[in-house]
């Protein structure tokens, strides 16, 4: 029964549909804060984390990085690199959100919305974030490059053993 | 190369890359934003901080000396032990630490609570008078023109008096 719910957990195709749903979460929560990076910047402004110098740099870099992992984990490509980026990002937004939450700081996440009236951060911005960083721990270890354009480029590059004429 | 190893020279290769993409992309656009944001910053905190109400000089030397009024230093603690106005409290302001419960609970009784900076451009006491407002602290207000002007017209102050206001941080 053990064996059995390992086997189904760490499945090839549950893991590579978990590594491609975990990338485009990524890749959703970059757009927003792409088109407004001033709205991201007011929101990474609200956690009181920062020096102010190093808020703007920050507004403009993160969303690229969550695109670009967050891409390259759907797709496939370089896998290993991306997910532990996702994971350590998953990690900074985990601790920034327990922090505001432990300052009794009333402010909207930013996650996946630059608006500072939207979505104000609950229990559950937190919550979410523990289940992806499990989620992409989970992707970290078990991912064997199912539907991923890694593989598909190696299997496409290995020569053909056939000795048809 | 070692498993790691290549996992790390990709990651710093993914985190270059998204680097110069966002910045190729904030140079060519027409909302980029700078680098650097500027002091005071112009990102308030929507849910935390309101712009304060003024007092003028004039308003604050009529109410000096009364029992039901507080005075709030807001700024660093050097600046408050070198001089301040007789009686005020220092709380310091900080763009990235609430105002303490305990100051906010001690300042909620008094009719007015007048928070001072060095000068009438101070971003600090006017910010943390709207922060105080908005936790229930009614009567918080902002003196305008700040310590500079409450001395040139001649209002109680102990210890040394500020001097040129720094043009990098306003006080």
């Amino acid at each position: 029964m053990r064996n059995a719910l390992k086997h189904w957990l760490t499945h090839p195709w549950l893991v590579a549909l978990l590594r491609v749903a975990l990338g485009v979460v990524f890749i959703v929560a970059a757009v927003d804060k792409i088109a407004s990076p001033a709205g991201f910047a007011q929101n990474i402004a609200n956690y009181r984390l920062l020096p102010y110098q190093a808020i703007h740099a920050l507004a403009i870099v993160l969303p690229w990085l969550e695109l670009v992992a967050g891409a390259l984990l759907a797709l496939g490509w370089w896998t290993r690199a991306s997910v532990v980026i996702v994971n350590l990002l998953l990690v900074v937004f985990i601790v920034a959100i327990s922090q505001a939450m432990a300052r009794g700081l009333d402010i909207s996440c930013g996650c996946f919305d630059t608006d500072p009236a939207a979505h104000k951060m609950s229990r559950w911005t937190l919550y979410w974030d523990i289940i992806w960083l499990g989620w992409g721990l989970w992707i970290q270890a078990f991912d064997r490059g199912a539907w991923s354009i890694e593989r598909w480029v190696r299997s496409s590059r290995t020569p053909r053993t056939d000795t048809e004429p | 190369m070692k498993s790691w190893t290549r996992v790390c020279v990709e990651a710093v290769a993914v985190v270059a890359a998204s680097s110069v993409l966002a910045a190729v992309a904030n140079t060519v656009r027409e909302d980029g934003i700078p680098w650097r944001m500027p002091f005071p910053p112009e990102y308030q905190c929507p849910s935390l901080v309101a712009p304060g109400t003024p007092i003028s000089v004039e308003q604050a030397l009529e109410v000096f000396g009364r029992d039901d009024i507080a005075w709030i230093d807001a700024r660093k603690p050097e600046a408050f032990s070198t001089g301040h106005v007789p009686g005020a409290m220092n709380v310091p302001y900080s763009f990235i630490e609430p105002v303490p419960d305990g100051a906010i609970t001690r300042l909620r009784p008094y009719e007015t609570v007048v928070v001072y900076g060095n000068t009438a451009g101070e971003e600090r006491s006017r910010r943390l008078a709207g922060e105080l407002t908005l936790a229930g602290v009614e009567g918080a207000t902002y003196l305008e023109g700040g310590l500079l002007e409450w001395i040139r017209a001649g209002g109680p102050f102990e210890g040394e008096p500020p001097g040129a206001p720094d043009p990098l941080l306003g006080d």
